[in-house]
């Protein structure tokens, strides 16, 4: 596998997937202080 | 909580649900055909611009209209965009209704391809023989009244069996697809797929076709633009997220389309790297039904493999499926039809009006044309909707309102009002284009299976029809009780 290909597997993969860990983690987190709310 | 009990009992049922809804079909057998025969690697850049300026401002406009509003297409148009735009929420389930009628045969194909792989059929027998003694006969009604009906059970239950169905099969389907795309990077040889699918041809960036084909993926992929996520929106909790959400679930459906990406192609190398242009240059069902299944059967466990393919295609065209169905559900709860009344005209309608496409292949492949390619328009419409309520101020009274999480700035109403139109009326005109040039006589006939004129006059009786019939879509699509959790006080109640 060339360089090139490997760097731009990379980059899609990590903004792609990145991206969605980041949106799932920011979304975890939110419903989580929520949650805690409620309970308080 | 609403009087009748209809909202989704959690973000991550509304996350789920929707996500069913973005992730089909066209995640699993389209994108890799058409990133393969797009240029790799350059496709790729294209296809991430246009999530950002393309799928994920129109899923929060869907969003914020299904909020705001808490009803289907067609009354969340005349509610917020104006009465004169019924027709346009109008068409946009029209689009998804008539896509729904042949996506049941796609659905029930997928089915009979489980069954035929867990039984070893595929295995014995030449899956292209197995292909053409199947598509378009009656075996394939029949999987057609069976995927339909699978998915007329989920919907009878409402938004509560929607979202219990999608919180057991979409996990399974990232499960799966996770698992076989790992099995595909491990075989010998897949690195040859990865090569293939992210070296980028940087002259293909100056290729129109390159950028339609990712904006066309986009809009099939994601599902921004149908009227299906308005539909979901429908059940949110009031102090629900819309960007988040949107970006949530625009980033989910992509990341499991490079999945079945690297899936595909990385088979594909790894077992039979010297016919890869006829495999990908093989259409969708072809791809899928008869060269999947052969590449499979060359491959350690290739059965059990295969089995879990189909598995997953299955579900991805199921938990699109129920969302059509819903879509079309709403909008008769809408006019004011019961639940179970409305579904059982669009379950019978859409038994028949999918017949013609489970029993011939031509059929099929022309209202795959014509109304794949009316997305273009709703997505047109969303941003025109959009408009006449105000951008900015759907903006600031709804997108980034109460329960927001990741507050949107003013770049989304820059997209929404300037980037959104100008893509889909470029896209369609470039289309018309190209469409036409073998000839205007030619593109213009109306009986081809793909042609300009197909499309023309399918789409023209369609408009007429509900351009005629726009006053009675306004008034009878605010006829019904609207579902969902209650409006918070200061919310829809007012006609812009």
């Amino acid at each position: 596998m060339s360089a090139l290909a490997l760097a731009m597997m990379v980059a899609i993969c990590g903004l792609v997937w990145g991206g969605f860990g980041v949106f799932l983690t920011l979304a975890l987190r939110h419903e989580g202080r929520r949650t805690a709310g409620r309970e308080r | 909580m609403s009087p009748s009990g209809e909202s989704f009992s959690s973000r991550w049922g509304l996350v789920l649900a929707t996500l069913g809804m973005a992730v089909g079909t066209g995640n699993i057998w389209r994108f890799p055909r058409v990133v393969a025969t797009n240029g790799g690697g350059s496709f790729l850049v294209a296809w991430v611009v246009f999530l950002l300026l393309w799928s994920v401002p129109l899923m929060i406009v869907e969003f914020s209209f299904g909020k705001r509003a808490r009803r289907g297409p067609v009354g969340a148009f005349t509610e917020l965009a104006g009465r004169g735009t019924a027709w346009m929420g109008a068409w946009v389930a029209l689009t998804a209704t008539a896509i729904m009628f042949y996506y049941s045969v796609v659905s029930g194909w997928c089915l009979r391809y489980l069954a035929a792989s867990l039984t070893g059929e595929l295995a014995r027998r030449d899956p292209a023989e197995v292909w053409r003694g199947f598509a378009g006969t009656p075996g394939a009604l029949l999987t057609h009244l069976l995927a339909l009906g699978m998915a007329f059970a989920v919907v009878w239950f409402g938004v509560r069996g929607i979202e219990r169905v999608a919180k057991v099969l979409i996990p399974t389907l990232g499960v799966l697809v996770a698992v076989l795309a790992v099995r595909a990077v491990t075989l010998p040889g897949a690195a040859r797929g990865l090569e293939f699918l992210f070296r980028p041809d940087w002259a293909a960036l100056a290729s129109p076709r390159l950028w339609v084909e990712a904006l066309t993926q986009n809009a099939w992929d994601t599902g921004a633009g149908w009227g299906l996520i308005v539909t979901y929106a429908i059940y949110m909790r009031v102090r629900e997220d819309v960007p988040l959400n949107a970006f949530l679930i625009g980033f989910g459906n992509n990341s499991v389309s490079l999945l079945a990406g690297i899936m595909v192609l990385c088979t594909v190398f790894a077992i039979n790297p010297g016919a890869r242009q006829e495999i990908v240059g093989a259409g969708n069902e072809g791809l899928t039904f008869v060269w999947m299944p052969q590449l499979f059967a060359n491959m350690p466990a290739g059965g059990f493999f295969m089995a879990l393919f189909f598995l997953a295609l299955c579900f991805a065209a199921l938990t699109s499926l129920i969302s059509m169905l819903e879509l079309a559900t709403r909008v008769l709860l809408d006019f004011g039809l019961r639940r179970r009344q409305a579904l059982l005209w669009v379950g019978g309608a859409g038994f028949v009006l999918g017949m013609p496409s489970a029993l011939s292949m031509p059929v099929f492949q022309n209202q795959d044309w014509v109304w794949s390619l009316g997305l273009m328009l709703s997505g047109l419409f969303f941003a025109i909707g959009a408009l006449r309520f105000g951008v900015e101020r759907l903006r600031r009274e709804v997108v980034n309102g109460p329960g927001v999480d990741l507050p949107v700035g003013r770049w989304w109403t820059l997209v929404v009002a300037v980037v959104v139109p100008v893509e889909a009326v470029v896209l369609l005109a470039w289309w018309l284009r190209e469409a036409s040039g073998g000839g205007l006589a030619e593109a213009l006939a109306p009986w081809s299976t793909f042609n300009v004129g197909t499309v023309l006059v399918q789409w023209g009786v369609a408009l007429a029809a509900l351009g005629l019939a726009n006053r009675w879509l306004a008034r009878a699509s605010l006829a019904g009780r609207p579902p969902g959790p209650e409006k918070p006080p200061g919310l829809g109640e007012a006609l812009p």
